[in-house]
């Protein structure tokens, strides 16, 4: 059965300012997301992978274009309504694993959950599920410690689950494994593929062949343009992790990776 | 290379740079003025009355010429010098203002000539007065500005039974009788006007009269010997007296110094956090100077240079600055007394580079942890803000409050350093605004007139001279007897006008006493019409009967006697001896005086000074029917001079509006320093907090919620701060104000009068919304951080 569309970006356009010289970071983007789906999008440095990622969030405001989410043109939405979207139907991860520095790990991780009003639980119900999380990401042990007393693998594991907390329909992930080391890297992104496997979709940007080779889907941008889409899951759908990540590579090739 | 550095650092951290050089300059200016004002002020009444060139004693007489005091002097061994002034006394009904009576004046008024004056008064411009223009008169500053009387109007003295007619030509500044607590004032007018009205008056024994200015040897043996032979003597002032005849200039003066120890106080706690906040935020920069190999010493040089920069330009427009704000505050005591500043602008500049060196010893200070600090580490410091240290002290999951008000309770307790600067400088300025309030609102109670002498009254009528006529008393041989009359008579013409009352009045005999070899010339109060029961005591019982005497503590310790001891006093008729009973205090003549009971028998000549005639209703009228009585009585006696006694002991004291105008200027000063430090702290907030921002956006708070969250943190803090500053505002009020009131008299201490309503309420909430609203429009900057700046801050 044909998933329903997410997300869906039609035209995206978005120019930077620069010392008075115009410079299009994005030129006329179209893609989907489809519920559930995990897709990842890849390009050279300076492509506009970020931009893009941030655009279709609400996290920055385009040019042109539409970006229709759950049926809603966010583009056309205030600073209130974007900042509702982010809270109650989509998740964020970044590089840098960005938490609230007088807040203990658990506290960071419930934030969300305690700042929405769509969902009616209690305070004790909420920290439950919180905790679930964390043991589910096997942090649990860290739950009361400062995000200064644990380690990077840890910190992006409780940003996932903060991510989590409020059940999102979609996770936007820039480079989640950018600042981990291999091991770490590949644990972070199991767990992102459990919970995509759960129905969460996820649009993660990457540099990274191995992270890219667990999506779906992947996106490749160059210059403000998609210049290609390859559909792992489609035409690798029961090939190993290796042949993925050789099949990725050998595409990427195409375009000079 | 450096330069470059520097030129982009100063554009790239434009707002933090801009806040730390607001604060520079403030500290500048409070600091450079702050300290000129202290120096100014510290010794001024020394200083004012040396220049003036009062002497040690002041003795006022009502004799013609001061023949007798004159020989007097000359015969006593401890006298080293002395200067005589002829005078003419008159009292304010005898003075007209534009053809009125004065709205308020001293009880007795000084006409002389200005050759003759035997101490030096000085104009506006602090200019020794030497010459007034035929019938021009020269009036004291205070009788000017308690009378709004300006220079043009017309003045016209009744001595004898002919009005002269003089137009003001200014106002001056008197050492000797210029204080707002001294009964007296003087008017100057010309040689030849003078000898006109004295010529005139040659036989009027109670017009001519004069006043000397005695320095000596030895104030104890001196005091002695003028007080056993003259018995003429009006008043015998020490230049210790005189000085502490100031303390009401100099309550003034002392809020000023308090006001610019707190701006200095809050200048420098407000200096130290913006350098150290600022130089956390260079870590970042620091790190990768040193990761590229650039020597620790270059780069704290970086710093210094940058630092000292905007100290130097920062301090050169504070020092501008400055030099008007001190005036401004000086003004306010300066009107009666000359206030020269003592280092000038001198002292400015050594103040405002002294702020240049704080600054740069506070960078030295904050840099050295440079040093310690490894390229990785700096980095991280200055950009993912690692701590070793645990900070999340309350937990969200166990506090049942909303999260936004969760949020700013855990930013304040986790840095408690951080934001205790707004607590202190917000306590400092409601705890300056409270002693001042405290003060005025005590200076102004009821409850103080038993501190000052008198008893209370519905109302005190200070218009007298209708019923009981100075001359008649001064000439009586009882004067008791006489005084009793003229307040029947007013008794009665209450109740021609259905006002049944029972009046008194508050007799005071200038008299020595002696106790042993000890003498001391005092006022002696009588209170007739009430009873010596009404007063306050605070050691031994009431005089009962006309043996007995009650003495101030002051004067008791002066005489070496205490209750049960027998002292004598020196009447004019002769010796008495009385046994003192009972100690009290008495704030009216700086803690100096006796009182003896209603029945005591006292002859013309001994009385010295009129003050007023309490009224007491007899069917206990409630605050709105005193008040419409006391328009009444303003009709019956055809005087504007009928007073609660709130404002009857503000018309003797005299301070409680010059109170209230600094307490304005310090309300402005306060809410200007609210203003900047909170609109400034919370910019450094904003800028330090640029990514923790972005983070919340980035998960779904929205900008208001982030607002809430900056304005609750101040919301938090203000109420620490109001709390302490109202558990500290007595204490505090005693620790500042209770010297000041021990030096009037109040040996034993007075009762504050703190009015819930301003103390608890008005005054915390306007610094209180002040602060608020200066955060919540600052908050607003909280808007203009996007989300997308979660990848890098500023």
């Amino acid at each position: 059965m044909e998933k329903a569309t997410l997300l869906k970006v039609n035209n995206l356009c978005k120019t930077y300012i620069v010392n008075k010289r115009q410079n299009n970071v994005l030129k006329n983007v179209s893609f989907e997301v489809k519920e559930g789906e995990m897709v990842a999008v890849m390009g050279p440095s300076g492509s506009g992978k970020s931009t893009l990622l941030y655009t279709v969030s609400g996290m920055d405001k385009v040019t042109a274009g539409e970006v229709i989410f759950c049926d809603k043109d966010i583009t056309k939405m205030n600073e209130n309504q974007l900042a509702e979207l982010r809270l109650d139907e989509m998740g964020f991860i970044f590089q840098q694993m960005y938490m609230l520095q007088n807040l203990t790990v658990l506290d960071n991780i419930i934030l969300p959950a305690c700042q929405t009003k769509k969902k009616k639980e209690s305070k004790k119900e909420t920290v439950k599920r919180g905790e679930d999380l964390m043991r589910k990401l096997g942090i649990i042990d860290v739950a009361d410690n400062d995000i200064n007393e644990i380690s990077g693998g840890q910190l992006q594991r409780a940003c996932i689950a903060r991510s989590l907390i409020n059940k999102p329909k979609i996770i936007f992930a820039d480079e989640p494994t950018g600042s981990l080391n291999r091991n770490t890297s590949e644990e972070v992104m199991e767990e992102l593929s459990n919970i995509n496997s759960s129905g969460t979709a996820i649009m993660l940007v990457t540099h990274d062949i191995k992270v890219a080779s667990k999506c779906q889907r992947v996106l490749y941008i160059v210059d403000g343009n998609i210049k290609g889409e390859y559909k792992l899951e489609e035409q690798m759908c029961n090939a190993s992790i290796r042949e993925r990540e050789r099949a990725l590579n050998n595409w990427l090739s195409e375009f000079g990776w | 290379m450096y330069l470059q550095i520097l030129k982009k650092d100063i554009k790239r951290k434009v707002t933090m740079n801009i806040i730390l050089f607001l604060f520079v300059l403030l500290s500048s200016m409070f600091i450079s003025s702050s300290v000129n004002n202290i120096l100014t002020i510290a010794d001024a009444t020394d200083e004012y009355l040396n220049k003036a060139g009062v002497k040690d004693y002041l003795i006022a007489t009502l004799e013609k010429e001061g023949s007798s005091i004159r020989e007097n002097l000359e015969d006593n061994d401890y006298v080293e010098s002395f200067n005589i002034e002829e005078v003419l006394y008159i009292t304010y009904k005898d003075i007209l203002l534009n053809g009125s009576v004065l709205d308020e004046s001293d009880a007795t008024s000084l006409i002389m000539s200005v050759n003759q004056c035997g101490i030096f008064l000085f104009n506006e411009k602090n200019e020794v007065i030497d010459a007034v223009k035929e019938k021009d008169i020269w009036i004291s500053a205070k009788t000017m500005n308690n009378n709004n009387i300006k220079i043009g109007d017309s003045i016209k003295l009744l001595c004898g039974n002919v009005y002269y007619e003089f137009k003001v030509a200014g106002s001056f500044k008197d050492a000797a009788l210029g204080a707002e607590m001294i009964g007296m004032t003087r008017y100057l007018i010309n040689e030849e006007d003078y000898n006109e009205i004295a010529t005139n008056n040659t036989d009027n024994y109670y017009l001519n009269g004069s006043v000397a200015y005695v320095d000596v040897k030895d104030n104890a043996l001196f005091e002695k010997a003028i007080s056993q032979k003259d018995s003429t003597i009006i008043s015998l002032t020490s230049k210790d007296s005189l000085k502490m005849a100031y303390i009401m200039n100099m309550i003034l003066a002392g809020v000023l110094i308090v006001v610019s120890i707190c701006l200095i106080l809050i200048a420098l706690v407000v200096l130290k956090f913006t350098i150290s906040f600022t130089i956390t935020q260079e870590y970042r920069e620091i790190g990768v100077m040193k990761a590229i190999g650039i020597s620790n010493f270059k780069i704290r040089l970086l710093y210094l240079i940058k630092y000292f920069t905007i100290a130097i330009i920062g301090t050169l427009i504070g020092f501008v600055a400055g030099i008007p704000f001190g005036k401004l505050l000086l003004e306010s005591v300066s009107f009666s007394i000359i206030l020269e500043s003592k280092g000038g602008i001198l002292i400015n500049i050594l103040c405002s580079l002294m702020v240049v060196l704080i600054v740069v010893l506070f960078c030295i200070r904050c840099t050295r942890k440079i040093n310690k600090l490894s390229p990785v580490n700096a980095i991280r410091n200055g950009n993912f803000g690692e701590r070793f240290k645990k900070k999340s002290i309350i937990k969200l999951e166990k506090v049942p409050i909303k999260t936004t008000l969760f949020m700013a309770l855990n930013d304040v307790v986790s840095s408690l350093k951080r934001y205790s600067i707004v607590a202190i400088a917000f306590s400092l300025c409601l705890s300056l605004q409270l002693i001042l309030v405290n003060s005025r609102n005590t200076l102004l109670s009821d409850g103080l007139n038993k501190d000052f002498g008198f008893v209370i009254n519905d109302l005190y009528v200070l218009d007298i001279s209708s019923f009981l006529q100075l001359e008649n008393i001064y000439k009586s041989e009882n004067a008791t007897e006489t005084v009793y009359e003229g307040l029947e008579k007013m008794e009665q013409l209450l109740e021609e006008n259905n006002i049944q009352a029972k009046c008194n009045y508050e007799m005071s005999c200038s008299i020595t006493l002696k106790y042993k070899d000890n003498y001391s010339k005092n006022l002696i109060m009588q209170g007739i019409g009430s009873s010596t029961n009404q007063y306050k005591y605070y050691e031994g019982t009431p005089p009962q009967n006309d043996k007995e005497i009650a003495l101030t503590k002051i004067t008791a310790n002066r005489l070496g006697a205490n209750i049960g001891d027998k002292i004598e006093l020196l009447c004019s008729d002769g010796s008495r001896e009385y046994i003192v009973t009972a100690l009290f205090q008495c704030m009216n003549n700086l803690g100096d005086g006796a009182r003896v009971h209603e029945s005591n028998q006292i002859k013309g000549n001994d009385v010295a000074g009129l003050l007023s005639i309490g009224i007491n209703f007899e069917d206990e009228p409630n605050e709105n029917e005193i008040d419409e009585r006391k328009n009444k009585i303003k009709e019956i006696f055809n005087t504007d001079m009928v007073y609660t006694p709130g404002e009857y002991l503000d018309s003797i004291v005299g301070v409680a509006a010059s109170i209230k105008g600094i307490e304005k200027i310090v309300m402005l000063v306060s809410v200007l320093i609210l203003v900047f430090v909170s609109v400034l702290m919370e910019y450094s907030f904003i800028a330090k907090e640029r990514r923790e921002i972005a983070i919340m956006k980035a998960i779904g708070f929205k900008s208001k919620d982030i607002m809430k969250i900056h304005v609750a943190r101040f919301v938090i803090l203000i109420i620490l701060a109001v709390l302490i500053s109202l558990l500290l505002t007595v204490p505090l009020t005693e620790f500042t104000v209770g010297p000041i009131f021990n030096m009037m008299g109040a040996s034993y201490g007075i009762e504050y009068k703190i009015v819930a309503l301003e103390v608890y309420v008005i005054y915390p909430i306007i610094m209180a919304l002040t602060t608020i609203i200066s955060v919540a429009l600052t908050s607003i900057a909280i808007k203009r951080v996007k989300t997308t700046e979660v990848a890098g801050a500023e």
